[in-house]
């Protein structure tokens, strides 16, 4: 199995146990550069896990993952930060940060422990939050804001890292119909600007309508990777997911929408 | 009751937050205890203060309750009457009423100071048992102690006190009478056994405002009147002894060094060190603090620069020990008293208010003397 | 919400540590001018000559001044600690109480005084810390991944062992008073500390906490858990459990002089972090300071209050700090 080892995230046989019981079983998946791909699949099927071996955030057992030709498992970590960012699903913290701090510890990887914030900085925190529109909220306290709120921020804090991937962990999660689908058309706006996009989602439907392409994962495996519209078929959803499906299409956008039934 | 153990540690303040510690260890324990303490008799605790005043009238009260309905007894006639011996001896000891229907038989002493009070008193056949000695008995009274049988290095548990079966247990320190440690009070007197603190220790109630040679000699009354013995002639040449000690001090200035490093643990105001040094003459630099002793402060010792640095020779804290600590300290290494050595040693058992206080008195003023050369 | 500029902040604290030193060695039970303790202090430090007698020449520079510079570093060492702890455990009640260090360390610092091996002392309470970290971590590990609840589940646990263990050896050993300087080691007490104490805590300070205090950018980044600090390229388990081992430490050598103070770790970092809100880029240097200026009037107190007795500075760190964390509750809870 070969790729072309300049074209967007490889991972390659990819395993990843935990406490003796096997996550991700031999994983092979490419996310094409500048595209923005959604990773679905059940409840518990690894996706998170495989997402975090993805960006490098957790190595994985065995197996090999390359971006653009780079070695994310073998670079040095804050190398691989300025490349990579990777937003969890829930970030929740103790701690009274104001929304302004939250954005700059993206540019952790960029500086050095003790120097002073330099005006670049400054700006790229300024522009973080200029595109997910949250510039008004910069000196309000992240614990105050809605969930929506809080993901659009920690979307800032990724970008503030200028990263080339992005992965997101179910970034619609527990987020109203407004703010998932504002949180798509971010992602849909992000990668206009080059940037290439791996996103876990739960919601089929928002998958088939913002991405080009879709993996599916099962048990810790892939049973299906290729653009939306060959890979999301009614037989694999019943065959995955264990439902019946049917694909109609959204009078509105023409996109793909999908009903689901009892099997 | 419960907290009469305090005694001990409540010569330092600072106690109240290990008994807290060790109340927190034992909270699993407490409902178990409450139920049985809760179906014991509950004792009066008639609290006397203790002036030299008020124990006159104690002592009165003793000869009162001894002859039912006889007011004519003098106060200072201790000495039991023949028909006396069959009558009970009521007393509170630290607040706690006592009460003796016969001479104790089976003693067990805690503390030296107890010991040698019975020794003192030739009551030495009535100890079944001795523990938490602090020294050596003295010479007068070594061939009695021979055979004397040590049941504790420290404080005896309470089973191996009632394995004893004793009649009473004689302690000099309070805290003695705990749960953790001999039995506490109220428990011992329910299995029968009765129980008596030195008085002069008494820490919870009844501790005396300032201790005099006139409560120290009635401590000695009380334990022989409890023993239907005869004390006169202990007490006369106790008093001769006194009478003949030398006030050499001449006002000048001493810190009495009872232990600590970090922070000295001084002779204070009102006990046993106050007495022994107003009796030689000597002023107490921490005179000023109300208690018997007390945790005082380097510093104050070093503005004081006392004349003389009384130190308490005990096997586990010994005198030269005190002596390393005061020349290792770079403060008080240059204390006049340190550089010239006026250090006046008191045994342990001596320093404490008991039949050997008179002794302790009397070492103090020779030992000023041959300082003074 | 910052409401002080981090950096006026530290400059008024900077300024407050310095007068506080000054002022607090003129104070003691002694009766001794401030003119007069100053030009002592001069004279040792070769300017011009000491106006007192040798005797009080050493109240001054043998008794007060280490006293007080030694409170100025155990205090600054221990705000340290209990910031970082908080932070790296991400839990508000963190302290170097939390993991077991301090039972640790006044463990081994009790059984080498019961053993009369004083020199040992502050290599005891040193080996009793970072014994007791170990501890908890490996029971921590033995529970599964070594999370922060985990870590304070079993750092509880290693304590109460720690403590039970201390107070059987008290109980066991204890003969007339050594208890007393048992005590005054489970309270914590400055009383003992004189010029080695110093050369102790300032070197702990030194080579152990400053460079910590540089580490505030790495700290923000736990402030959303190990998976987030990782993804911002942070070597999570060796920055976590290096600066555990560096508190660890800091701890041991505070311990091993004051024995256990309560409180500093734990309220200051709190009151700091109301003052000039959450950022451990200021919130570590600044936590060291404020906790330097507490523990210098905390220790004046206990050698004055009860003048020429003194107690131990944990009593006045505790009553003082008990309901200043009870207030900074009730902000909390109306805050979030």
């Amino acid at each position: 199995m070969s790729h072309d080892s300049n074209s967007g995230l490889v991972g390659e046989r990819i395993t990843i146990t935990a406490d003796g019981s096997l996550l991700i079983d031999n994983v092979d998946c490419t996310v094409a550069q500048g595209s923005l791909s959604a990773l679905v699949g059940p409840n518990g099927a690894g996706k998170s896990t495989l997402l975090r071996a993805l960006t490098a955030v957790q190595a994985p057992a065995s197996g090999s993952v390359h971006f653009d030709g780079n070695n994310l498992l073998g670079m040095p970590r804050r190398q691989r930060a300025r490349l990579a960012a990777f937003v969890e699903q829930d970030s929740t913290t103790d701690s009274s940060l104001s929304v302004d701090m939250v954005v700059q510890l993206g540019r952790l990887p960029h500086q050095s422990l003790w120097e002073a914030d330099s005006a670049e900085s400054t700006a790229i925190v300024s522009a973080s939050l200029a595109t997910v529109e949250m510039t008004a909220f910069r000196d309000r306290e992240f614990q105050s804001l809605s969930g929506g709120e809080k993901q659009r921020v920690m979307l800032a804090r990724a970008l503030a890292q200028q990263p080339q991937l992005l992965a997101l962990d179910e970034p619609t999660n527990h987020l109203d119909i407004a703010a998932q689908l504002a949180v798509l058309e971010l992602l849909a706006h992000l990668r206009t600007t080059g940037v290439t996009i791996l996103a876990a989602l739960h919601d089929l439907s928002l998958a088939a309508s913002y991405c080009d392409h879709i993996i599916v994962l099962s048990h810790g495996r892939v049973v299906a990777a290729g653009a939306t519209e060959t890979v999301l078929t009614e037989a694999l959803i019943a065959e995955v997911y264990g439902v019946r499906a049917s694909i109609l299409t959204n009078p509105v956008t023409g996109k793909p929408v999908i009903g689901f039934s009892p099997a | 009751m419960r907290l009469v153990w305090r005694g001990w540690f409540a010569q330092d303040w600072a106690s109240g937050l290990l008994e807290t510690l060790f109340i927190l260890m034992s909270v699993f324990l407490r409902p178990i205890r409450r139920f049985w303490e809760g179906s014991m008799s509950v004792v009066s605790r008639t609290t006397f203060s203790r002036s030299v005043f008020s124990r006159t009238v104690l002592l009165a009260g003793v000869s009162v309750l001894a002859v039912s309905g006889c007011t004519a007894a003098a106060p200072e006639a201790v000495t039991p009457s023949p028909d006396a011996a069959a009558q009970s001896v009521e007393l509170s000891n630290c607040g706690v009423d006592v009460t003796f229907d016969s001479a104790p038989e089976r003693v067990i002493t805690i503390k030296s100071s107890t010991t040698e009070m019975l020794l003192a008193l030739g009551l030495g056949d009535r100890i079944i048992g001795t523990a938490f000695q602090d020294g050596p008995v003295p010479e007068q009274w070594a061939s009695e102690a021979a055979d004397l049988t040590s049941i504790a290095e420290r404080v005896p548990s309470q089973e191996a006190v009632l394995d004893l079966e004793p009649d009473l247990v004689f302690a000099g320190w309070e805290s003695t009478f705990s749960a953790d440690g001999a039995g506490e009070r109220a428990d011992l007197t329910s299995l029968g056994i009765n129980t008596l603190v030195a008085p002069s220790a008494c820490q919870s109630a009844e501790q005396p405002a300032q201790l005099s040679f006139d409560d120290v000699f009635s401590d000695i009354e009380t334990v022989a009147s409890i023993f239907r013995v005869d004390a006169t002639s202990l007490l006369a040449e106790q008093a001769a002894q006194l009478a003949a000690v030398d006030a050499n001090g001449d006002a000048r200035t001493a810190l009495w060094f009872s232990s600590g490093s970090d922070t000295p643990y001084v002779g204070a105001g009102i006990g046993a060190p106050q007495l022994l040094l107003d009796t030689v003459g000597l002023t107490n630099i921490a005179a000023d603090v109300k208690s018997t002793w007390a945790p005082y402060n380097w510093e104050a010792v070093v503005d004081a620069d006392p004349d003389f640095i009384v130190l308490v020779d005990a096997a586990w804290n010994s005198a030269d020990k005190k002596i390393g600590v005061l020349e290792t300290n770079p403060a008080t290494a240059n204390l006049s008293a340190v550089k010239a050595g006026r250090y006046l040693v008191v045994p342990f058992a001596a320093s404490e208010a008991g039949v050997r206080s008179v002794e302790a008195a009397q070492l103090l003023s020779t030992q000023i003397a041959e300082l003074d050369g | 919400m910052a409401k002080v500029s981090p950096l006026t902040f530290g400059a008024a604290l900077a300024i407050a540590l310095l007068v506080s030193i000054t002022i607090a060695v003129t104070i003691g039970p002694a009766d001794i001018r401030f003119d007069e303790v100053w030009r002592s202090i001069g004279s040792h430090l070769g300017i011009g000559v000491s106006p007192l007698t040798e005797l009080r020449d050493g109240i001054v520079w043998q008794l007060r001044l280490p006293r007080v510079l030694t409170a100025a570093a155990v205090g600054a060492g221990l705000a340290l600690s209990g910031a970082v702890m908080q932070a790296i455990t991400r839990n508000p009640l963190a302290d170097p109480y939390l993991l077991g260090l301090s039972s640790g360390a006044a463990l081994g610092a009790v059984s080498v005084i019961l053993l009369g091996a004083a020199v040992l002392l502050p290599f005891a309470a040193f080996v009793g810390a970072l014994l007791a970290l170990t501890l908890t971590l490996l029971l921590a590990g033995s529970l599964g991944a070594i999370t922060p609840s985990r870590t304070v589940l079993a750092g509880i646990a290693v304590s109460a062992l720690a403590s039970a263990i201390t107070s059987f050896v008290i109980f066991w050993s204890v003969t007339g008073d050594s208890y007393r300087e048992v005590l005054s080691w489970l309270l914590g007490s400055l009383s003992g500390a004189r010029w080695p104490a110093v050369g102790i805590t300032m070197v702990a300070i030194i080579v152990i906490g400053i460079p910590v205090m540089l580490t505030g950018r790495l700290l923000d980044s736990f402030a959303f858990g190990d998976v987030q600090a990782a993804s911002l390229g942070v070597n999570v388990s060796a920055t976590r459990w290096g600066l555990l081992a560096a508190s660890a430490l800091v701890t041991g050598a505070m311990v091993s002089v004051s024995g256990s103070i309560g409180f500093v770790g734990l309220i200051l970092p709190h009151a700091v972090r109301l003052l000039v809100g959450p950022g451990h880029r200021a919130l570590l240097p600044l936590s060291a300071l404020l906790g330097a200026v507490f523990l210098v009037w905390a220790d004046t107190l206990a050698r004055t209050l009860f003048d020429p007795r003194e107690i131990p500075v944990g009593i006045v760190t505790a009553m003082i700090g008990a309901p200043i964390f009870a207030f900074l509750l009730t902000r909390r809870k109306s805050s979030t």
